[in-house]
């Protein structure tokens, strides 16, 4: 069993994450409502970005179909975000340029959707500069006056999206075999997984969508605690503080959420 | 027919080379399996048996024995957790198969720590009802303990660490460590005030015996603003860091936990209030104000500020009689916030507001709402109230939320003299004249 928001969070308090309890009852009215509306296969909570103002970001995952093809897998995946817990509005995808430049900013979420943050980046080497020689004869013709650096707005909106595809990216596990690609290279859940046979090593987690386990990612950037006795691992990341993800050998279960400022933590290699 | 039958099964039946299988027995398995289970998407399922069978890693069937010394650990734990629900057991003693008599439990004082967790659960922080449940019991057990010897306790926060967590809890002790300010080093420790006005104990374990950290002091404190680190689990754990962290994790733990307490304990304005030489003690006059009003500008610092100097009050060495007193330094020139500081005082970080207010409700209207503030320097850090209750914790790394500086190693030290390198000539000999005027200059002298 995957992604049962009750299951995760009674698993993950204990890493502190933690949903107020009007938000809690306001999801299980909302996330299926959504669910139905948007016509989705499954639609689960994916995390929460801390906000200035204490309006925080919800973001929930929805899919559609998931398959291989020319080696990489394509998910017909859509995010929604929220605010009132209520609302569930559509989070669009940010193209890279966006992302990259987006990723330049480094403040805590303000809470205000519409925010405009401007992104400045010195002008492209403009390709005049080779014609001028070229003119001969002319009279070196005044150089019209060129920005020295170019900025770009991007509203809040499209930071979220874009702290919510960097997490993803370097977080989505999954135990070891839980998933399998179907002939047609659909990525489906394996029905006949019988659990991990060793919970307690990183060995036995995937990056989701890849083959690479936890223990060929970057060393030291997973923190695995195993309760032997109550055969439950947690694992959270280092890397982005926030998330963390829980495996339930006895109940065969498995759920992550996300509940951090969003930002990736660029210190890591001095701190661990 | 028969005979077009016969050869399929004969087909189906062919051994594999690799495996010893034939395709025959695996369809005989599958179908079993799904006769047997009966499962609603049996055509899902028939792929994913199928697929799981090529695919899957074989053990050979039964559980996989743990080895005993894993196994056992973990029982154990679990033992010693269970063991705070019931009455403490006193040890019976082997030869007369009597219990032998034990220190009555201390009396301590503590908050109303499930009332708190409610509140902290109701604004989506803390740690859960259930973990908070064993939290408060793992209290009970620590201030009952006759060795502990503490007069108040209270659950300071758990810290993530990478193999084990550690929960702290912050306690007052009834027989204080004795002894002044020692001047061993150029600036002495705070002795039962300012940075060790609390002694913390901590476990990574709910139900094992709780550990004594040790004081701070101002050095240890100072040095642990440099360095950013990830806590192991382990307190005995060396801190590589550069620069050079002096102690192990247990002090760097310690120091975290002074700076975190100093920064983010707080309580509602006017709940205490500053009574002769500057003692804080409870208002009796203290109304308090309804949740759904309060904000940022309701709260205000509860424990002193740290210094740059690495204590709460700042040391200035005395002057020998007949001695002008020098230039005091920076450090003993600063003067921090006043005690009992609105936290609306405490310095942005940058254009981030140091505290963020949350609360418990969205909906308009709603009556009896929790409010509280969490602490945008020390993500983790958070305060909470519904007016007349209210409680701090901490859950988090120990990290400070603000960008790491590392700090430059120091220029490397000169081999040797490098001018010596600029020439290959051979020095001349020592002119012969000025050894003779030196003669000169020292006959003239006699």
């Amino acid at each position: 069993m995957e992604n049962n928001l009750s299951l995760t969070l009674d698993a993950l308090a204990s890493s502190g994450v933690v949903i107020s309890t009007e938000q809690k009852a306001a999801f299980t009215v909302s996330i299926p409502l959504k669910k139905a509306e948007a016509g989705l296969k499954s639609l689960s909570l994916f995390g929460k970005i801390a906000s200035l103002n204490g309006k925080d970001y919800f973001v929930a995952e929805g899919k559609g179909k998931a398959y291989y093809f020319d080696n990489k897998l394509v998910a017909e995946t859509k995010f929604f975000y929220t605010q009132d817990c209520v609302k569930w509005l559509d989070l669009n995808t940010v193209d890279e340029e966006t992302a990259k430049r987006c990723d330049t900013i480094h403040t805590t979420m303000s809470g205000d959707p519409s925010k405009v943050y401007t992104v400045t980046e010195p002008a492209p080497k403009a390709e005049t500069a080779e014609e001028a020689p070229a003119e001969e004869g002319a009279e070196p013709a005044e150089e019209p006056e060129e920005p020295a650096e170019v900025s770009f707005e991007y509203t809040e909106l499209q930071r979220l999206q874009t702290m919510i595809q960097n997490i993803k990216k370097d977080t989505s596990i999954a135990p070891k075999g839980a998933y399998i690609t179907t002939g047609d290279n659909d990525l489906i859940l394996n029905k006949a997984f019988a659990g991990l046979e060793y919970p307690d090593k990183l060995e036995s987690y995937v990056l989701s969508g890849e083959t690479k386990t936890l223990l060929e990612d970057l060393p030291g950037s997973w923190s695995l605690h195993y309760d032997a006795f109550a055969s439950t691992a947690i694992v959270r990341s280092l890397l982005w503080p926030g998330h963390a993800f829980y495996y339930s050998g006895e109940s065969n279960s498995w759920g992550a959420l996300y509940s951090g400022a969003g930002m990736k933590n660029t210190e890591f290699i001095f701190m661990r | 027919m028969s005979q077009s039958y016969g050869e399929a099964l004969a087909f189906l039946q062919k051994t594999s080379t690799e495996t010893g299988n034939t395709a025959y027995d695996q369809i005989v398995d599958v179908v079993g399996e799904i006769l047997a289970t009966r499962p609603a998407d049996s055509a899902d399922l028939l792929e994913t048996l199928l697929l799981a069978k090529k695919t899957a890693y074989e053990h050979g069937g039964g559980p996989i024995a743990l080895p005993e010394g894993e196994a056992v650990k973990p029982l154990e734990e679990a033992q010693k957790l269970s063991e705070l629900f019931l009455a403490a057991e006193p040890p019976i003693n082997p030869e007369t198969g009597e219990a032998e008599p034990v220190d009555p439990p201390n009396e301590f004082e503590t908050e109303d720590l499930m009332s708190g967790a409610a509140l902290l659960e109701s604004i989506g922080c803390g740690l859960g009802m259930k973990e908070m449940y064993n939290v408060m019991l793992a209290l009970k057990s620590l201030g009952e303990d006759p060795s502990a010897k503490v007069a108040t306790v209270r659950f300071f926060g758990k810290f993530f660490g990478i193999s084990a967590n550690y929960y702290v809890f912050e306690t007052t002790l009834k027989e204080p460590n004795a002894g002044s300010e020692e001047a061993e080093s150029v600036v002495p420790t705070e002795i039962g005030t300012g940075t060790n006005g609390f002694v913390y104990f901590v476990t990574t374990n709910l139900g094992d015996p709780c550990i004594k950290l040790p004081d701070i002091t101002p050095q240890q404190v100072k040095d642990s603003r440099y360095i950013k680190k990830y806590l192991t689990g382990d307190l005995t754990a060396e801190v590589s860091a550069y620069p050079t962290f002096p102690g192990k994790e247990a002090v760097y733990l310690r120091a975290q936990i002074a700076r975190i307490a100093a920064t983010t304990t707080l309580c509602p304005s006017g709940f205490f209030k500053l009574g002769e030489d500057d003692v804080i003690e409870k208002n009796d006059e203290f109304v308090p104000a309804s949740a759904s009003a309060m904000d940022v500008s309701s709260w205000c610092h509860r424990y002193p500020h740290i210094k740059k100097q690495g204590r709460c009050t700042v040391f200035v060495p005395e002057v020998p009689e007949g001695e002008d007193a020098p230039e005091p330094t920076e450090e003993e020139s600063e003067v921090g916030p006043p005690l009992l500081a609105a936290i609306t005082e405490d310095s942005p970080l940058g254009e981030t507001p140091s505290w963020t207010a949350v609360t418990s409700s969205v909906v308009p209207g709603i009556k009896h709402t929790v409010s509280g503030v969490r602490s945008n320097l020390w993500p983790g850090a958070v305060a909470v109230t519904n007016g007349s209750l209210f409680i701090n914790v901490y859950v988090g790394f120990g990290a400070k939320g603000t960008p790491y500086v590392p700090l430059h190693a120091p220029v490397p030290m000169k081999e040797y003299d490098a001018d010596l390198v600029e020439s290959n000539e051979i020095p001349d000999p020592p002119p012969e004249e000025p050894a003779e005027g030196e003669e000169e200059d020292a006959a003239d002298e006699e």
